[in-house]
């Protein structure tokens, strides 16, 4: 394990072109154990991207990602996700055949019990009653994530606010290192925002996940991050403190003569 | 040899025609059309019937087939059909496609009688008058067959690249919904193009008639062929598509100069030289690694309005829920009940008839794991059950090994078999498995069955039935035994780690990455799995007659098998079974009961069935079946007092509502 204060997930002098576009060009970030970082920017600026590439979907032209001092960054999804990365999606990218429990226990086996994916059809497990260590965890998971007695709920057809949820419990169910977040409050309502900012607070504290956001309320990551970086056309422009950033020129220049930002500061 | 040549550019200009029939569907609306060799059937038989049994002469014969029948089948088939696949998901296209090529050669049965049609006649009676030409000859025939392709395809391509018609065919690509706001009706620049293609292959039909025969079977072929040219072209170039038709064309016309004509190795080398070039072209692609352009079409728009569809798997959810679970079990436990008193009832017809359904349910078992779990449309299970048969024939008649050992050695050759299509295809996406897998069975169809060890001049090599399954009887118990087996196994993988990573693939491939699952090899492993379990049917069908005939599993009949099975519903073991026993018994039916002139009714009706996907994705009966139980259940709920209303389907919001964006994105 190596020391509280070094970064579980750093990216170094990441790289990406599409074509002729540079669409991150030498960025850093790094996202510590028992923290939240917040990643903000405009549309465009690259967010999503670099989280593509901080999981090991999008292979950068340049750069290293580090994940817990290892370097991951010829790793590919499967091999980072093993290592303790999870992430959700900007767009929730749920399993439509699969019901809320299911998405739980396939992401807890594929962490903790991966073996079952060739052993089950020998043992008949998928015939025979469940586990009862499994069926706990779920509804256990359940609660955390606000959806208490919903497992057996489809996902096909849910509202958008649930869908986030949902991804966000089957991340929380490989219990990640590192959690990267897809704007997890957009399409919420301002309850279910409150309910997910409490949910991650709790998951950060008791868990010690490294947490990295992108959002576009920038309210809520300026008050939870610990650290806030910020992209604009692909450049970092700013990292630091809330605090910090709410006062850097370069970001207000950026988030159009700073409005949002002054109303708070 | 440059005689051989010419002939061979001949080859080549008909597989360039079925190839850019093929490519053009796909490019304008997304659909690789598997009924492309029945279209080209029935065009070609509706010529037949009008040169040869009316009488008229070819010129205004092949005016009427190929200027108005062709468009009128074409837009029609778009209207009625392929209209309907815009934004489907790629299975369901296969499907119906491949279902409307079963449903199509019993129209033109119906109409035009099933007997033998031999000598068809080209677009020039023969004799047809020879040509000199640079020191060679060429028939009538061939040249007109250079000149219209060569003339169609310039004409194609102007249209396509400098036209405003081609520009809004190529609009229309990337988005229907966009281009039709921008003032294209896109209606009638699709039905254009279902025509064109329409004509190209009746074009394709009337030409190959006399040397190929005038069946479905070698139409089929031919279409696999041109497949060869489709995958070089990775779907979508045109001019790739046509260049690598011509070569193959000339390939062959080398191969019949090179190797004395007649000699068995002329006759293994020809048919696989398409199956070889698209083998080289599918390695390449998998080596330059990622998936090739397999991609569902459509904008932003399009996908935004899009109906929610997923394939033939709603009300998957529920199956956690423990009341549905004792539910199933129950229903289980008295089908099998109902399996085993029932049989000593019937009658020899019926009995025999039930077994062989039985042994059909095996075989769809296969299929219900490929394809209902692991979302792969297999267009070769006939393949493998034939190959099981085959090689459990070889070692016990010729070898005279034991039946069980023979058995068992079948099924497992055949696993590996599929395990290696599986590695060879899959990293290409849905539709190159299906392109794949038809041309896979029509090769071994060609090359392997027809060998005369195996074929036995179409009488196939004795498969003895085990001693305590001899009697029909007995027979019918042993097809229920591997049923119960099989079919627990593929419920049980189903609900495993491996069935809800399958299910969750068929999502989303990204999220399951993410997850760190790998879905490939579990994939693989199905594959193999599902061959091993076709082989195993292959075996029981062939002990149900008794020899391995090699004509009882024809890729074609493949093809009707998964209409059948999309029919009934490719999610469940109960539907593999009923599936198979109304393939088996409907024929009997029909046959006993209604007059011989209906016996072509049942693959049309299983093709229609296939057809139906379009609109109801879930399978015809299967969604019918859903709404009888809900409609229980509603009225269960409503007399315990609807306490029980929590988290039901119908609870769900609007299926709409999953892709809204919202604002501020």
């Amino acid at each position: 394990m190596t020391g509280s204060d070094a970064p579980r997930l750093a990216a170094h002098g990441i790289t990406v072109r599409f074509g002729g576009l540079t669409a991150l060009d030498n960025v850093d970030v790094n996202v510590w154990p028992g923290k939240v970082t917040g990643l903000i920017g405009p549309n465009g600026a690259g967010k999503s991207t670099l989280f593509a590439v901080l999981s090991g979907l999008q292979r950068p032209a340049r750069g290293r990602v580090l994940l817990s001092g290892r370097d991951v960054t010829r790793a590919n999804a499967e091999m980072r996700a093993r290592l303790g990365l999870a992430r959700t999606f900007q767009h929730p990218e749920l399993f439509n055949d699969l019901t809320v429990g299911d998405h739980f226990r396939l992401a807890r086996r594929a962490r903790f019990s991966k073996r079952r994916v060739w052993t089950d059809m020998i043992t008949g497990r998928g015939i025979r009653e469940s586990d009862p260590d499994e069926e706990k965890f779920v509804i256990e998971l359940l609660a955390l994530v606000g959806l208490p007695g919903q497992g057996d709920r489809p996902v096909q057809g849910l509202p958008l606010g649930i869908s986030r949820l949902v991804e966000l419990g089957r991340a929380l169910a490989a219990a990640p290192n590192v959690l990267l977040l897809d704007e997890p409050t957009s399409g919420l309502d301002g309850v279910e925002t409150g309910l997910m900012a409490v949910t991650l607070e709790r998951v950060v504290a008791e868990q010690g996940v490294g947490l990295l956001i992108v959002e576009h309320d920038v309210d809520l990551v300026l008050s939870i991050s610990a650290r806030v970086t910020v992209l604009d056309f692909g450049a970092r422009i700013a990292e630091g403190t809330p605090d910090a950033i709410r006062r850097d020129p370069a970001v207000r220049a950026a988030y159009l003569g700073g409005k949002i930002l002054e109303d708070n500061a | 040899m440059l005689g051989y040549v010419i002939a061979g550019l001949v080859l080549g200009a008909i597989y360039a025609a079925a190839a850019a029939g093929l490519v053009v569907t796909y490019v304008s609306a997304g659909v690789i059309n598997f009924a492309f060799g029945s279209m080209a059937f029935v065009i070609a038989r509706f010529y037949y019937w009008l040169v040869v049994t009316l009488g008229w002469s070819t010129l205004p014969a092949a005016i009427l087939a190929l200027l108005l029948v062709s468009p009128v089948l074409g837009i029609g088939l778009w209207f009625l059909v392929f209209r309907q696949l815009q934004l489907q998901p790629q299975l369901v296209r296969i499907v119906v496609t491949v279902g409307l090529g079963v449903a199509l050669p019993p129209v033109a049965f119906l109409m035009f009688g099933v007997e033998a049609t031999p000598q068809a006649v080209g677009l020039v009676r023969e004799p047809s008058p020879v040509l000199h030409l640079l020191g060679t000859v060429l028939n009538l025939n061939q040249l007109i067959v250079l000149v219209l392709v060569a003339a169609l395809l310039i004409a194609g391509t102007v249209l396509l690249r400098f036209t405003t018609a081609g520009l809004r065919i190529r609009a229309l690509v990337d988005s229907q919904a966009l281009s039709s706001l921008s003032g294209t009706d896109p209606a009638r620049v699709s039905a254009a193009v279902w025509a064109g293609s329409a004509v190209l292959a009746g074009l394709v039909g009337i030409l190959v008639a006399p040397t190929n025969g005038l069946d479905v079977g070698p139409m089929t072929s031919l279409m696999a062929s041109a497949f060869a040219a489709v995958v070089a072209a990775r779907l979508t170039s045109l001019p790739v598509a046509v260049l690598v038709s011509l070569g193959m064309g000339v390939a062959s016309g080398l191969v019949q100069f090179a190797l004395p004509a007649n000699s068995p190795l002329a006759a293994a080398v020809l048919p696989s030289i398409p199956f070889v070039i698209m083998l080289i072209f599918l390695l390449v692609y998998v080596a330059q690694g990622g998936r090739s352009r397999d991609r569902l079409l459509g904008g932003a728009l399009d996908k935004a309005i899009a109906p929610v569809t997923t394939l033939l798997h709603a009300g998957a959810g529920r199956k956690y829920r423990r009341s549905s679970r004792r539910r199933r079990t129950c229903t289980g436990v008295a089908v099998v009940v109902l399996a085993v008193v029932l049989p000593p009832t019937l009658n020899e017809y019926w009995l025999g008839l039930a077994a062989q359904g039985l042994a059909y349910g095996v075989v769809f078992l296969a299929f219900t794991l490929v394809t209902g779990e692991g979302g792969m449309i297999w267009l070769c299970v006939a393949t493998f059950a034939g190959g099981g048969a085959v090689i459990v024939a070889q070692l016990t008649t010729v070898l005279g090994a034991p039946l069980l050992l023979s058995v068992l050695v079948a099924a497992v050759s055949m696993g590996v078999v599929g395990m290696l299509i599986a590695l060879m295809t899959l990293r290409l996406g849905d539709l190159f498995v299906s392109l794949a897998t038809l041309s896979f069975g029509l090769l071994v169809e060609t090359l392997v069955f027809s060998l005369p060890t195996i074929s036995n001049y179409n009488a196939g090599v004795a498969v003895p039935r085990p001693e305590f399954a001899v009697s029909d009887l007995g027979f019918s118990y042993l097809c229920i035994a591997v049923l119960v087996i099989v079919g627990l196994f593929v419920v049980n993988l189903r609900r495993s780690t491996a069935g809800l990573a399958l299910s969750a693939m068929r999502s989303s491939e990204t999220a399951t990455r993410t997850l760190g699952i790998s879905v490939i090899h579990i994939k693989i492993i199905v594959s193999g799995l599902a061959a091993f379990i076709a082989g195993l049917g292959g075996v029981l069908l062939a002990m149900y007659s008794t020899t391995a005939a090699p004509e009882s599993y024809l890729t074609f009949s493949g093809l009707i098998w998964i209409a059948v099975l999309v029919t009934v519903g490719v999610r469940s073991v109960g539907a593999a079974v009923l599936a198979g026993l109304l393939f088996a018994v409907m024929p009997g039916v029909f046959n006993t009961y209604l007059p011989p002139a209906l016996g072509q009714l049942p693959p049309f009706l299983f093709g229609l069935g296939a057809i139906g996907l379009a609109a109801n994705p879930n399978g015809v009966l299967a969604t019918h079946a859903r709404q009888i139980s809900h409609g229980i259940e509603r009225l269960l709920r409503r007399t315990r007092g609807g306490h029980e209303r929590l988290f039901t389907d119908d609870d769900a919001a609007p299926a709409d509502e999953v892709h809204s964006i919202p604002a501020g994105r």
